[in-house]
């Protein structure tokens, strides 16, 4: 899939996080992997931020998501207008291939996740 | 401009020495002359028959012009003297605009390299319908064990190598190297996995693996779901090389240099337990990876990269000894990912312990068993800290047994704690490389204390 993003909201991303009153906004990630049946996947935030009553405050250090598919999936409850994309690379093989894809989309809000780290 | 091209014996010695004299010509005070030809041929299969055979001719000559504080490298697909002036052309201002580091020099020859014996053997590239033979007996060895679909790819390479320095280097090597990695099911959610790799056909075991694939993938019907917590871990070849090789990069002065190192500042240092000795022996007899000479034509050597815990040798070409004011380890190694000769360790070896897999099992008690995995992926490189998959056959051990198979569950520790917590080796080792593991690696089964695993939250 080169090409597939979320199809955006109407609403601004200050209107997404205007009523949370306690979340955490993930704007990158570093560590991330996902099983081969696409059920089990985890992203560790790199660039994240602490939401307290609307606004972004204190920086989060490596807030852990690790949920399944249908959980991320039917967690969303709003989706922004503005999108962004980066191009990138996925690797195919076997043997390896890089295939060129555009990848982002708009910001996205999920409800009532638990946000962990370590075992 | 006259351009000639070139193939075959010709190709290779003299392709080399037109790159150093042109290279001299543009100025350059260091030299490498170097070209690559590969023949690979493949054959994958999926849902017990072949889909797609292929062979690729690769011919690579590559480039290196040394400035004394200054160097960059290219590897081209074209073998014409026209495409190496244009790139040496291309070359020269893209040099001038990297910032100046530390004065270095390419290795000064001649040298006498050390024949490593079994490198090569003549039957590997002669084999064409072969092949399929070697799919058929993998796939038929794992359907016999139980296995109803079976995928994977089978490659054999062929690799002739020539180098020719400013500096009096003229060393010439050919390599073979076959390898198959398959995938076997027995349901969609019991899987297995088995890998042969050799640099010769006597060595090559298809029809094992394919044993050793389909047996696993029998054994994992019907999984439980797995818990999360601290474990221990008995470690199969497969995920324990995919993890070596992240300690193989970590070691070398690229990586530290670049900051994407967790054993930065750790020479000398314990960094894990007394069992681990990791050796890059690239002078292995019939080492997949091995090879007399580096990149910049430096002989090959034995690099105990960690011995019994101690972090001991950081991998060095001239270019980062230089820096470290210490000498090259001759690990200087094209590494297309990032288009530059950098250290790498090549062929990887950990020290066998005297315990069989099963001895593992009991000394682990209750924990798991996990025999492969994809998607290691680091939170953060100069900690260690990371997480990856296990994939296909995994299951729990009980009362010093192996139980029943579980599924849903990640690795998720730390590379330093893994190495230090790490209580015993198996013997009985084999090689490894597919695609998670890009540096061949050869080891048995490991036991790791107190792993850390995570499971989905919802």
């Amino acid at each position: 899939m080169a090409n597939t993003y979320m199809k955006p909201g109407d609403q601004t991303f200050d209107e997404l996080i205007g009523d949370i009153r306690h979340g955490v906004y993930l704007k990158t990630f570093m560590e991330w992997n996902i099983d081969d049946k696409r059920f089990n996947e985890r992203y560790v935030g790199h660039e994240a931020y602490l939401i307290e009553n609307g606004e972004l405050t204190s920086y989060v250090r490596n807030p852990v998501l690790e949920l399944t598919t249908p959980k991320l999936y039917s967690s969303v409850d709003a989706v922004s207008k503005e999108m962004e994309f980066d191009a990138g690379t996925c690797g195919k093989g076997d043997p390896m291939q890089g295939a060129p894809v555009y990848e982002g989309g708009p910001s996205v809000r999920l409800r009532n996740i638990r946000l962990g780290g370590g075992a | 401009m006259q351009t000639t091209v070139q193939s075959g014996e010709s190709l290779l010695r003299d392709l080399p020495r037109q790159i150093v004299q042109r290279g001299a010509k543009a100025g350059a005070g260091d030299i490498v002359g170097g070209v690559e030809v590969e023949k690979r041929r493949m054959v994958r299969f999926s849902n017990n028959v072949v889909t797609v055979v292929q062979t690729w001719d690769i011919t690579s000559p590559i480039i290196y012009l040394g400035f004394g504080t200054r160097s960059i490298a290219s590897r081209l697909s074209d073998t014409s003297t026209a495409a190496v002036d244009e790139s040496i052309q291309q070359m020269l201002p893209a040099v001038n605009a990297l910032p100046e580091t530390v004065e270095s020099h390419i290795p000064r020859g001649p040298f006498q390299y050390k024949n490593v014996p079994g490198l090569f053997d003549s039957k590997v590239p002669r084999l064409e319908a072969e092949l399929m033979d070697m799919v058929e007996s993998a796939i038929n060895a794992s359907l016999a064990e139980g296995a109803k679909r079976v995928s994977g790819v089978l490659t054999s390479y062929h690799t002739r190598k020539s180098l020719y320095t400013s500096t009096g280097v003229d060393a010439s090597t050919e390599l073979t190297m076959v390898e198959v990695s398959l995938r076997s099911f027995a349901e969609d959610d019991a899987s297995g996995q088995g890998v042969s790799v050799s640099t010769s056909l006597k060595d090559f075991d298809p029809e094992g693996a394919g044993r050793e694939s389909g047996s696993f993938a029998k054994q994992s019907l019907h999984p439980g779901q797995g818990h999360e917590g601290k474990h221990n871990v008995v470690f199969g070849p497969s995920i324990f090389a995919n993890l070596l090789n992240t300690v193989a990069f970590s070691a070398s002065a690229y990586a530290i240099d670049a900051g994407y190192s967790f054993f930065a500042d750790k020479l000398g240092q314990k960094v894990g337990s007394e069992q681990v000795t990791l050796v890059d022996d690239r002078l292995r007899p019939a080492g997949p990876g091995a090879i007399p000479f580096d990149d910049e034509g430096h002989p090959s050597q034995t690099n105990n990269l960690v011995a019994k815990g101690t972090f001991e040798t950081v991998s060095h070409d001239s270019r980062t000894a230089a820096k470290l004011k210490t000498r090259s380890t001759g690990n200087a190694t094209w590494f297309s990912d990032i288009g530059q000769i950098v250290p790498i360790p090549t062929c990887l070896v950990l020290d066998e312990g005297d315990r069989s897999r099963e001895d593992l099992f009991e000394e682990a008690g209750d924990g798991l068993y996990i025999t492969n995995n994809w998607y290691t992926r680091f939170q953060n490189y100069r900690t260690g800290d990371f997480s990856t998959i296990p994939r296909d056959a995994m299951f729990l051990i009980r009362n010093g047994k192996l139980g029943p198979p579980v599924k849903g569950l990640r690795v998720s520790d730390n590379m330093i704690h893994i190495l230090q917590s790490t209580r015993a080796v198996s013997r009985g080792r084999k090689w490894m490389r597919w695609w998670e593991v890009d540096i061949p690696t050869y080891l048995g089964h490991v036991l790791v204390d107190r792993v850390g695993i995570t499971r989905s939250t919802g």
